[in-house]
């Protein structure tokens, strides 16, 4: 059960929430936030993205990130 | 000044210290690294974003060697850019300004100039007629 987090300061958490949205067809995603950083927890992975989901994930929310800040 | 970093299996991994690279900058590296790399970016303390680089295929000690020294150049970059940026922002400023100004004049003559052959059109001041326009025709 991967957990990921997104530290507030360096991901917008709008973009977080988005991307779990946009991943929760290859996965069960849930979310939980705090101050400091909104948590994803990963479950029942779709086969296909076992072990590299998070990986992608964090890409995602990156490139999200960076695009809202220059936008 | 030299960027530490570490290797574990298919990673590298810098801490960065923001009063040196601005977040802007390491946003800017990082950006360029999401095609090859898994990016991740994260906060172990105050004024310090610790970036993690993971290749997407195996790799071994000499590729994350290298990558490592690739991701360091384009953080210099990056902050190269944007200080260049930030110096010349008023100059770029001031020729935009200038650029946009002398457009829109530009563009108020153009118009001018056509609503004026458009008059000279209707009046025909040589009155040539053209026998096929001629009602008699």
């Amino acid at each position: 059960m991967p957990e990921v987090r997104f530290h507030r300061s360096l991901y917008a958490a709008e973009v977080v929430l988005q991307a779990a949205e946009a991943f929760g067809q290859l996965a069960r995603i849930s979310v939980e936030e705090n101050e400091h950083d909104v948590k994803l927890t990963l479950d029942e992975v779709h086969p296909h993205f076992e072990g590299r989901l998070a990986d992608e994930l964090a890409n995602y929310v990156l490139q999200g990130t960076i695009q809202a800040a220059r936008s | 000044m030299e960027l530490k970093y570490t290797l574990d299996e298919r990673s590298v991994r810098f801490p960065v210290d923001e009063s040196l690279f601005a977040l802007d900058a390491i946003y800017g590296a990082a950006y360029l690294f999401v095609d090859r790399c898994y990016v991740w970016l994260d906060r172990p303390e105050d004024g310090v974003v610790a970036v993690r680089l993971r290749t997407k295929g195996e790799a071994d000690e000499a590729a994350l060697d290298a990558l490592a020294g690739e991701f360091a150049n384009e953080l210099l970059n990056q902050a190269l850019r944007q200080r260049v940026g930030d110096a010349n922002k008023k100059l770029r400023e001031y020729t935009l300004a200038k650029a946009f100004f002398s457009h829109t004049k530009a563009t108020s003559i153009d118009a001018l100039l056509a609503e004026l052959d458009a008059e000279e059109l209707e009046e025909d001041p040589l009155e040539i007629e053209v026998p096929w326009d001629s009602p008699d025709a």
